[in-house]
């Protein structure tokens, strides 16, 4: 009878990881639902972009070692993308009325406009990866950092299709908490199932030993390549919820502010898994609203219309270095999240060794 | 377009370019030694840029010059303050080289931060000696005085740095640790010195470098640190991370990229003329990804 439980069990045993966060996430959620505060509601849902964001830059950085510092630009890509195939035909002609061609025609539902926003940018992030990937090291750093340069230059000036430097206002908020969680979780697993997959290992050797990984027959630049595809394909989705999410977007919102956020969300959290962005994440979630609260609540005392802005950044800065003194490989230290030992024993699985450490 | 058109551009090209050098040296004497693109290098700008809006609020009566040393002064102290509360504990905890890279990411957060809350987010104003905004002519040509004066500071500070950097026991130190910071160290070289003396170097090199490119703008916000960050970083790499020539050869590289699309590109294509030179920057890094000027080790590791 046991073993009749425990087969399937067994059979998606690797993917314990991303199971156990799924799981902590949904029961997070419904918790939250059910206590039906709009204001955790909403930090919640900020928080599951987030997971979908630092999870589209951990495919790639994470996996391939490489910083990346563009993927920001995949997200607002994917944002505007998807706002463009999203909004209705009669919204468009009042809020973009010099959009052209079948742009002005199509307002498809969410999930659709947003898978297919991902994928324009997932196209667009292989043509500009093809060549990119042959550079390694801060010249890689730096040419990803000039793509969010350029991007932020493109946006701000292709008015016709995304109102320049003005807000794109208006769009529908369909990133609902459970949508929110839905997109969170699914990352989870095709970050966790990407690391795991054939290319995901080669890649992972690469970041270890470019050379030896190489020599082994692995084709690094093409191992690359795939990761960088596929995390646009996720920040695309990510920026798609944001900007349903926020329902007012602008090229100043995609840009150096929230390529820190993410990056540091990463690093904290530790960049090596996908647990270590999940975590990172929830940490510098709950450490940035708890300071927002604590500074909101000093700007009342200030008078003569002083504010305190600043203030959690300031902490936020000072928390992230002494994290960093304390955790330098981040608060997971290399590891993924792993379901308690006697779990393992129930469904008869070998014990839990956790991952091979590759170093 | 004329000659003396054409002289007077490679003029501002060239004055242009030797701040953009000195912004890119500050970085990269650093980036040799501990591998570290500094983020927090703006802000050592902005720093600057508030010490003499504030020394000319207390200190009106002391000279221009004596002002503007003193900025450069708390510049350099503030570099090394970092390097002391910051950097130098993010180091010593052994973590991923992408730590530092985060850890100035933080600084640059933190001072920017600081700045908007202790002083004001709005801009203010810096004074300059009426002399700088002067056009001088050299019988047909007519030439910013604010460029000469740019370029002699430049060229003045770039001699002072080689000075130091070849004549100096410290500088030894900093040439041979940017060589092999190991074996430097395995001679019995204090590493936290020579990362501290990098540092204040850079600060120095920031703290000029900012005077002469805020005398284009004549204002300093909060986050106006992005801006020559971002020029010292895309110099320094096009130049070549590993050597001081290339942060040189960079820094006239972007500017003459600056001016020349500037000069060339059509009146409607102007708004994308960062984003062509970004562009232009990506395809050098593809093509020679060492930079223009790859240091040895580079060649070495090739």
């Amino acid at each position: 009878m046991k073993s009749a439980i425990a087969l399937p069990i067994r059979r998606i045993l690797w993917l314990r990881p991303a199971l156990v966060l799924a799981v902590i996430l949904v029961v997070i959620t419904a918790g939250i639902d059910l206590y039906d505060n709009v204001l955790l509601e909403r930090i919640l849902i900020g928080l599951f972009v987030s997971v979908v964001l630092v999870v589209g830059l951990q495919t790639f950085t994470g996996n391939s070692g490489l910083v990346s510092f563009g993927h920001v630009s995949f997200m607002a890509i994917g944002a505007y993308a998807a706002v463009l195939v999203i909004m209705p035909p009669e919204q468009k002609a009042y809020t973009l009325p010099r959009l052209t061609g079948f742009l002005t025609e199509i307002g498809l539902p969410f999930i659709p406009g947003m898978l297919l926003a991902a994928l324009a940018t997932a196209i667009l992030a292989a043509v500009i990866g093809f060549p990119l990937m042959r550079l390694s090291g801060s010249a890689a750093t730096m040419a990803t950092f000039a793509l969010l340069i350029i991007t932020h230059i493109v946006l701000r000036n292709a008015e016709d299709y995304t109102r320049g430097t003005r807000t794109m206002y208006g769009l529908l908020p369909y990133t609902t908490l459970w949508m929110g969680l839905l997109w969170a979780v699914l990352a989870i697993v095709a970050g966790f199932v990407f690391k795991e997959s054939k290319v995901g290992l080669m890649l992972r050797a690469t970041r270890e030993h470019p050379e030896a990984a190489a020599a082994s027959g692995v084709n690094v630049v093409a191992v690359r390549w795939v990761a960088f595809t596929v995390s646009a394909f996720i920040s695309a989705v990510g920026g798609a919820l944001y900007a349903h999410f926020i329902t007012s977007i602008s090229p100043e919102t995609m840009f150096m502010h929230t390529t820190f956020l993410t990056v540091a969300m990463l690093i904290i959290g530790g960049m090596e898994n996908v647990s270590g962005a999940v975590v990172g994440a929830v940490v510098m979630t709950v450490l940035f609203e708890g300071l927002r609260a604590i500074e909101i609540w000093i700007s009342t005392f200030r008078t003569a219309g002083g504010t305190a802005a600043g203030f959690t950044e300031v902490c936020l800065g000072v928390a992230m270095i002494v994290l960093m003194v304390l955790r330098p490989r981040g608060l997971m230290m290399g590891k993924e999240l792993n379901w308690p030992r006697w779990l393992d024993r129930a469904v008869g699985g070998q014990s839990a060794g956790g991952e091979v450490d590759l170093r | 377009m004329s000659w003396n058109q054409a002289v007077e551009l490679v003029i501002a090209a060239v004055s242009l370019g030797s701040t953009y050098a000195l912004l890119a040296l500050g970085l990269v004497i650093v980036f040799g030694i501990l591998r570290l693109i500094n983020f927090a290098y703006g802000e050592f700008l902005m720093i600057g840029g508030y010490a003499m809006v504030a020394l000319q609020g207390i200190a009106p009566g002391v000279p221009w010059g004596a002002r503007a040393m003193l900025s450069v002064g708390v510049v350099i102290g503030t570099a090394l303050v970092l390097e002391r509360v910051a950097f130098r504990p993010v180091r010593a905890s052994h973590g991923p080289p992408i730590n530092l890279l985060l850890t100035s990411f933080a600084c640059s957060t933190i001072l920017q931060s600081l700045a908007m809350v202790l002083i004001s987010p709005r801009s203010k104003g810096i004074q300059y000696p009426s002399v700088i905004s002067a056009e001088i002519a050299f019988g047909p040509l007519r030439i910013a005085a604010l460029d000469i004066v740019a370029l002699v500071v430049s060229g003045l500070s770039l001699l002072g740095l080689v000075i130091l950097l070849r004549k100096t026991f410290l500088g030894v130190c900093l040439r041979a640790a940017a060589d092999d910071f190991t074996m430097t160290r395995l001679l019995g070289v204090r590493a936290n010195r020579v990362i501290a003396t990098a540092f204040a170097i850079s600060g120095g090199l920031a703290g000029v470098g900012g005077i002469l490119y805020f005398a284009r703008i004549g204002l300093v916000r909060p986050d106006i640190g992005l801006g020559p960050v971002i020029i010292a970083f895309f110099a320094s790499v096009v130049g070549g991370m590993e050597s001081l020539g290339g942060a040189l050869i960079g820094g006239f590289v972007l500017s003459f990229l600056t001016i020349g699309l500037q000069a060339v590109l059509p009146a409607s294509a102007l708004e994308y003329r960062d984003a062509f030179m970004f562009l232009i920057v990506i395809a050098i890094l593809l093509f020679r990804p060492q930079g223009l000027m790859p240091g040895r080790q580079a060649l070495e590791s090739r």
